[in-house]
């Protein structure tokens, strides 16, 4: 077929070899998780059809478990407006003086249709997108804890960067001393993650509830994300907590997509500030 | 000609139970099914391995592109194997054994060499695809747990679907 040495033949193989090398390599280093050109775009609407035929199937099935959550939660928030309701006047409750709190946060609930666990950098798909007001970088709760942070919109869709992502931090904080920490995933076991970068002095006991920070910008403060297993001293310095998880990420399937008013106002200002500090 | 058409078929199948069926089995940290390794696996002998490579990149650039996660790593860990896979076949081929037309399978190979053939190559994929994911060696022994479980467990799925769906009868 080819007339040319067996030599010339072998580095020619070699070549290619590299070159495609070369191409697989550079598209893992471009990480690009959504890409946005037309044709992917194009088979990703056809896909996420099929998945969520797919997802609608398994939520069926899951109705029961669904239900009972949903009937939990009702009951925490009907507790939430007892508490916040002024026992005298019967109107909720108002506040007029600087205590009053500025941010709002709006939720926008929205259904998986795709998700995994089994990476190191897992994902998901919801079914809302920038049509229903969803932005890059929104953080994604559900009842039982945090879930992610919105990484790319499609018009009707959205793909979440999930918080088994072992290339994403969150900040979290202890409900008891309302000390923050660095939140991440090891890659390991899906029902729990690590807390760290928590000053020695704090006393901990196990058990204790961690919930979402004040300072994050993408989720409202309080939400509890899981409860402390253990803990070790990491480098002689800082504690590491290992955290389990109330929400169990295999069983996903409703979630709220969080919009948070004061969060482009915040960022724009700390960007400011850093390029002063340049 | 007759032979690519059969070959661009198994690419078609063997992509669509991938993606169908694997990539939606959660089966926790430890475990990646993996099966569509096979499809390298059942081209003849003798295949020249800069198509064997050319067809790695495609399926796996496939695989990439259509499953969610980091593109790239199904295709590296591909183009690897192909560019191996003839390589390892000599390793383990005794002179003479058999002919070069011959496709890679129990009965050309006898079960216990077929078998080391397919456990050495979906180790050499899988040794590219977990290094590449993690791309540490921070989480050292935990890449090397999840690389061994995924590999008995691909290992076995791949010699089960040899068995059932790839031998010839006769």
């Amino acid at each position: 077929m080819f007339n040319i040495s067996p030599l010339l033949r072998k580095l020619l193989v070699l070549l290619l070899f590299l070159v495609l090398q070369a191409g697989a390599i550079v598209m893992i280093v471009n990480n690009s998780y959504f890409q946005q050109n037309a044709i992917l775009n194009f088979i990703r609407a056809r896909q996420i059809r099929w998945w969520e035929k797919q997802s609608s199937w398994v939520a069926f099935t899951n109705l029961k478990e669904t239900n009972r959550q949903l009937a939990l939660e009702n009951n925490r928030l009907l507790n939430e407006v007892a508490r916040l309701t002024d026992p005298l006047t019967g109107k909720s409750l108002q506040t007029k003086d600087s205590v009053a709190l500025r941010d709002s946060f709006s939720y926008i609930p929205a259904r998986v249709i795709k998700n995994s666990v089994n990476r190191q950098h897992n994902f998901l798909v919801i079914d809302k997108g920038s049509q229903d007001g969803l932005e890059q970088d929104m953080g994604v709760i559900s009842s039982r804890g945090i879930i992610g942070v919105v990484s790319h919109v499609s018009e009707r869709y959205a793909m979440i960067i999930s918080l088994l992502n072992t290339q994403q931090r969150f900040t979290a904080e202890l409900k008891k001393s309302g000390t923050f920490g660095t939140l991440r995933w090891d890659g390991v076991d899906y029902r729990r993650v690590f807390l760290s970068e928590i000053p020695q002095h704090i006393e901990i006991s196990v058990g204790d509830t961690v919930v979402s920070s004040v300072f994050s910008l993408v989720f409202p403060p309080g939400i509890p994300i899981g409860f402390v297993k253990s803990g070790s001293l990491k480098r002689g310095t800082f504690l590491e907590l290992e955290v389990e998880l109330f929400e169990d990420f295999k069983s996903l399937h409703y979630v709220n997509v969080v919009s948070h008013d004061g969060a482009v106002e915040i960022r724009q200002l700390t960007e400011n500030q850093q390029e002063e500090d340049l | 000609m007759n032979d690519f058409l059969k070959y661009f078929f198994r690419f078609v199948v063997i992509m669509a139970v991938q993606l169908l069926l694997f990539e939606h089995l959660n089966l926790g940290t430890y475990l990646y099914p993996m099966p569509y390794i096979l499809f390298l696996l059942l081209f003849p002998s003798a295949y020249p391995s800069w198509q064997l490579m050319l067809w790695g990149f495609a399926f796996g650039m496939g695989l990439d592109v259509l499953s969610t996660g980091i593109t790239g790593l199904h295709t590296a860990s591909l183009v690897m194997l192909g560019a191996l896979r003839n390589g390892m076949i000599k390793l383990i081929a005794v002179k003479g054994d058999f002919d070069d037309l011959s496709v890679p399978g129990f009965r050309s190979f006898g079960f216990a060499r077929f078998t080391l053939f397919v456990l050495m190559s979906v180790a050499l994929h899988h040794l590219v695809y977990f290094n590449l994911e993690s791309f540490s060696f921070y989480l050292f022994w935990q890449t090397l747990a999840r690389l061994v479980s995924s590999l008995i467990l691909n290992v076995f799925l791949i010699l089960l679907f040899k068995r059932t769906f790839f031998e010839h009868r006769r």
